[in-house]
């Protein structure tokens, strides 16, 4: 819950910057880049922003923008060396783009204590900025849960390979369970057993769909307060690294199956295409968006962000 | 681009019990025959047996119960009288007067036999709405058996169906825009004559439409499109 209070406490201001996680089960999937690549694409639209390089004891966002890395890092400020999170953003080569890195982080991040999190949390919100975006590493760990369900938008990147799509539901799986932390632990163990395809008593296990409808039936209430949870969050799947005409199907049939399966929304954001340019520019260490700005994936990035600009307008 | 902004915000699970076929199809009761069309496509494409989108969470059983719920949506919904029907039924729409003002209404257990058994409530008073005043109300009990037990729709019978609802080319020329010498084709089974096949089978379901037939059984059943 400590989340959703962050956000309704800090709703009341009017400068709270709006923040989008990128997450996705698996590694490889184009988060780093994802990351980086919108915040230039809302630089360049005139916003402030500020990435965080949340991939805990992987962190490598700083190689994507293309720097070393910065004067401090996200451990000067979990560590309390650094008192007030908007000194631990540092600048980039990039106008109004400003990184919290984790270039030099210390050995242990990845194992950051609760406190260091909830602390994190909740000033993310008083960053000085317009846009904050965090870069997330891959699996399901409770860190990587939690900042990503803390987000206004929670991005899902997918590549058009089996392993991807199958971490990408397994992510979502954990998303809703992490998300549903506030209902009866009984339920709770129920929706995990449907989520984990269990068979119980000879019953078929089914969707999470169908058993929300079950639930209606017995529980009205929970069945409620269940759907009022999973409605607060606002996921978005982007497939990245197509490279084959057929795989750009891939976002809405996700999205279709999603829909079915989890009975939820989950909006579709686009598909980006692949690209052996954003290699090159990772090796000469410049940031793709700002070498190739005419490129197609340039072009589409951009379009992502604006679109998701626009929905945060209304 | 990013999600379905016209579906109902408090439709929030599959209804698999009351088996609502705008729910199976992720649409609104709104939606125009495009957007059933790129409905059905789209799902037919998310669910099928090698989709990448699927395969970890529906086994092989599933998936073809659920491509069957998908064509039984798209059976109803494609088509204009049956959707119709199923629109009244489920209260989507209320009943409509036709051209003259007055409601001409039967009963049309035999036109929905498939939707009665999938929703267990074949006995339920259904009212068919017919707003095409051409059609004849009186059919001929042989002919309608036939067209039942009827797996191929050869040129010559859709010309007796046509011709016992009393509807001319003309009619079905008007209505459509199809022009008349496709139509004649179509009857005829003239291949010379025939438009490619992604028009023709266009054609041919709007014309099994015109003449009280189901449009993707007689595209499913016509002669020269089978391979």
């Amino acid at each position: 819950m400590m989340g959703n209070n962050a956000v309704a406490q800090t709703g009341a201001e009017v400068s709270r910057p709006r923040i989008w996680a990128i997450g996705g089960g698996k590694g490889g999937v184009g988060k780093s880049f994802i990351s980086s690549s919108m915040g230039q694409a809302l630089a360049k639209a005139g916003k402030r922003v500020v990435v965080v390089d949340l991939d805990l004891g992987g962190a490598n966002l700083h190689t994507s923008l293309g720097i070393r890395g910065t004067e401090f890092t996200l451990s000067d400020y979990l560590n309390g060396k650094v008192t007030d999170i908007n000194r631990v953003a540092g600048v980039t080569d990039i106008d109004r783009l400003r990184l919290i890195s984790g270039a030099s982080d210390t050995l242990n991040i990845a194992n950051i204590k609760y406190f260091q999190k909830a602390k994190l949390l909740r000033n993310l919100a008083h960053l000085d900025t317009d846009y904050v975006i965090l870069d997330l590493g891959a699996g399901t760990s409770f860190n990587t849960l939690d900042f990503f369900i803390h987000a206004d938008h929670g991005l899902v990147s997918v590549t058009p390979d089996p392993g991807s799509v199958e971490n990408t539901y397994r992510f979502l799986k954990c998303v809703f369970i992490r998300q549903l932390r506030a209902v009866p632990e009984q339920t709770r163990e129920m929706i995990q057993q449907v989520l984990m395809h269990r068979r119980k008593g000879g019953r078929k296990a089914g969707s999470l769909a169908d058993f929300l409808e079950d639930i209606t039936r017995q529980k009205p209430s929970v069945a409620a307060s269940i759907r009022q949870e999973l409605d607060t969050l606002k996921l978005h799947i982007i497939v990245n690294q197509v490279m084959e005409p057929e795989d750009t199907e891939l976002g809405r049939s996700i999205q279709m199956v999603c829909s079915r399966y989890f009975g939820t929304k989950i909006g579709y954001l686009g598909f980006l295409h692949h690209d052996r340019m954003v290699l090159k520019s990772l090796q000469q260490r410049r940031p793709f968006l700002s070498t190739f700005p005419q490129s197609r994936l340039a072009i589409h990035i951009d379009t992502l962000v604006a679109s998701l600009m626009a929905q945060d307008d209304d | 681009m990013t999600d379905f902004p016209d579906m109902p915000k408090g439709r929030f699970v599959v209804d698999v019990a009351q088996q609502d076929y705008y729910q199976v199809l992720r649409l609104s009761p709104a939606a125009s025959k495009l957007d059933v069309i790129n409905a059905y496509r789209r799902a037919k494409l998310a669910f099928r047996a090698d989709s990448l989108a699927v395969y970890s969470l529906y086994g092989k059983d599933d998936l073809e119960k659920i491509r069957k719920q998908i064509d039984q949506a798209y059976a109803v919904l494609s088509d204009h009288e049956q959707r119709q029907v199923y629109d009244v039924k489920r209260g989507f729409v209320a009943p409509r007067c036709d051209n003259d003002g007055k409601i001409e209404a039967e009963t049309v257990q035999d036109d929905v036999t498939d939707i009665g058994a999938a929703d267990g409530s074949a006995g339920d008073n259904v009212v068919d709405l017919r707003t095409k005043q051409h059609l004849r109300c009186d059919p001929d009990p042989e002919l309608e058996r036939r067209i039942k037990a009827a797996d191929a729709y050869p040129g010559d019978f859709l010309r007796e169906v046509r011709e016992s609802r009393g509807v001319s080319l003309r009619d079905i020329a008007a209505f459509t825009r199809i022009s008349i010498g496709y139509l004649q084709a179509i009857e005829a089974e003239d291949a010379a004559c025939l438009p490619a096949v992604a028009y023709l089978k266009g054609y041919l379901a709007q014309y099994a439409a015109e003449i009280g037939l189901e449009p993707h059984r007689v595209v499913q059943g016509y002669p020269p499109l089978a391979d």
